[in-house]
């Protein structure tokens, strides 16, 4: 069940042009047929939750055929002109490189880069948030980025634990408790849930969770007794803090809705009320002019 | 430091030692293998020699000790590992032999700083030790090799989490100690790594605070089953409050469905407070556990209460 503003709402209060693809609609479904509640502050946030869901699957695919390699932390490697590679293993930005222009370089030049899952993971979600934020808020917001498992997630808000619903875009965890000792790297595997029964691993591509946990069973010592097995945790962005700096770019760039009457006088409102009330004001305004996208 | 090969190498080198090496080998290749099978020889200097030993063939005169260790290392830095292993040693038939050459590997190998593949084979060495073998004995050995890595700025990612496989409480304590260490670098790291102890960030004697909190939930201690894989921060073990509270697993009289439906902190409340009432007064304790829930919950809240004002 889906609150705005302690209203429930259902999907009728979404229009059709508000849903970009099949992914996203199943998203909301998920949302508004959870026997949990789901608290939003407008309906701009739950398509924001939507989108931002389809952006992480994006990237996740997106990531995959960057070519970027699967490689534990003596193995890691980055393209220099972007990223200092650290003795431990991280990525650390260039001073003066835009980190929005990094992060794409990884999506871009996908095979001089190497780094294990976790890394991955965060990737996925900065590119991710890359799509949802205007670069400049984003290079503002993390400007120092250092990429090391999920050791530096603080200014993505990330949040880590057991959900009383999981949602399509989840990153979900596959633990391989009787790993091989000399593959450590295999000790489990971060996977993003596609939404469509099957999850990305990077080093095993997509697969079913039977697919996932069968590539890690080959990867277990000799002689082990346990199969690797699905964790409940679930890692999410902090999507209800992010959109405050995606609504903020509206704010900024005085994103409303123009409405022109028969007189050509003209009036405007913002994206939310306009969503809110298009019957109205379709029947009492000529002309409506949306702001760029 | 009475062997030969030993003192070229820390002395001069590992260029002068492999060219030492070669002149020896020329002169008498089993004369040569001998001297690698000295006692005193560390396993960086056979590290060193290893590519030697291999292209003139000298493994046949080696002991038993420098076998397994090159055919560790070969098996280590292999890069396909399935489906056969290139490693001739079997785990099984020889346990003893091969757990004394890991440990030797890692005792005299954790100071040097070869390369890149060469610390790569020592943490794996460390990881199969603490991981196969389980023996408290080769902790206080791992964890110098995870300070030594963290003091040099090398990732410590796969040694924690091989330090923590061991599976054995015991490994907390080596940490601890540093937390007493004079080296800030040292004790920041230990309370990284420590820093599941409720309050250890806080605590004026991050060290005392420890030993406490040790002392206390040893009894009590659990696996868990995070891992850095999935979270930014480890929780290797974790004091499960329910045996904390009712002192044993078989104790079952006790509202266990009902204590796990209680919030985690009230659960900590509660297993804290039973510790140390049944440390105080057996007896007053098994009347107070024969108590409803909440009103034990309520005495905790008076005791504090009364603690507070005075």
């Amino acid at each position: 069940m889906i609150l705005i503003g302690g209203k429930k709402v259902t999907i009728d209060n979404f229009d059709e042009r508000m849903i970009q693809n099949q992914f996203e609609r199943n998203v909301l479904e998920a949302l508004l047929n959870s026997p949990t509640t789901h608290t939003y502050r407008s309906r701009g946030e739950v398509l924001f939750e939507m989108q931002f869901r389809s952006a992480i699957t994006a990237s996740a695919r997106e990531l995959y055929y960057s070519g970027a390699q699967f490689a534990d932390f003596y193995k890691s490697r980055c393209n220099p002109m972007f990223w200092d590679l650290l003795p431990d293993g991280a990525f650390q930005l260039k001073p003066g490189i835009p980190p929005s222009e990094a992060i794409i370089d990884i999506f871009r030049n996908g095979r001089i880069y190497a780094f294990e899952c976790a890394t991955a993971m965060i990737i996925v979600l900065y590119k991710a948030t890359l799509r949802m934020l205007p670069p400049a808020k984003f290079n503002s917001l993390f400007a120092d980025i250092r990429l090391w498992g999920w050791k530096y997630d603080k200014d993505l808000r990330i949040v880590h634990n057991i959900p009383p619903q999981y949602v399509p875009g989840d990153i979900r965890y596959v633990k391989n408790p009787d790993v091989n000792p000399l593959t450590p790297e295999w000790q489990g595997e971060n996977i993003v849930d596609m939404g469509d029964g099957t999850f990305f691993g990077h080093g095993l591509g997509f697969r079913t969770l039977p697919g996932i946990i069968d590539a890690l069973a080959r990867r277990r010592r000799p002689g082990a007794m346990r199969m690797p097995y699905l964790l409940e945790t679930a890692t999410r962005p902090g999507f209800s803090y992010l959109y405050q700096f995606a609504t903020m770019r509206h704010e900024e760039r005085n994103q409303n809705v123009l409405l022109f009457d028969d007189q050509l006088s003209n009036t405007s409102v913002s994206i939310d009320d306009y969503n809110q009330n298009q019957g109205e004001l379709l029947k009492e305004y000529i002309t409506i002019r949306f702001p760029e996208a | 430091m009475n062997s030969s090969l030993e003192m070229i190498r820390k002395i001069n080198g590992i260029t002068a030692l492999k060219s030492h090496f070669t002149t020896l080998i020329e002169q008498d290749r089993k004369l040569a293998a001998l001297q690698v099978n000295d006692e005193e020889v560390s396993f960086p200097t056979l590290y060193t020699l290893s590519s030697l030993i291999t292209t003139n063939q000298l493994t046949k005169y080696l002991s038993d000790r420098n076998k397994v260790a090159l055919a560790l290392r070969k098996d280590i830095l292999a890069k396909e590992r399935s489906p056969a292993t290139p490693f001739p040693y079997s785990i099984c038939e020889t346990p003893q032999l091969i757990h004394s050459v890991l440990k030797w590997i890692v005792d005299t190998g954790a100071n040097e700083n070869l390369n890149s593949k060469y610390r790569f084979v020592l943490d794996r060495s460390a990881g199969l030790l603490t991981t196969i073998y389980h023996d408290p004995t080769d902790l206080p050995a791992v964890s110098q090799l995870l300070f030594k890595r963290n003091h040099d700025s090398h990732q410590t990612h796969y040694l924690t989490w091989a330090y923590f496989s061991s599976q054995n409480f015991s490994c907390l304590l080596p940490i601890g100690e540093r937390l007493a260490s004079g080296d800030e670098a040292e004790k920041e790291f230990a309370l990284e790594l420590l820093h599941f102890i409720p309050g250890i960030d806080e605590a004026k004697e991050p060290y005392v605070h420890f030993r406490n909190w040790y002392e206390e939930n040893l009894p009590y201690l659990v696996l868990n089953e995070d891992s850095y894989e999935m979270t930014a921060q480890l929780e290797p073990y974790c004091v499960d409050y329910m045996l904390k509270y009712k002192e044993q697993q078989t104790n079952t009289r006790y509202h266990d469905e009902e204590f796990k439906a209680l919030p985690s902190e009230t659960q900590k409340i509660l297993g804290d407070f039973s510790y140390k009432l049944r440390k105080y007064s057996r007896s007053e304790w098994k009347e107070w556990l024969n108590r409803p829930l909440d009103a034990q919950v309520q005495s905790i809240e008076e005791v504090n209460h009364d603690t507070y004002r005075r």
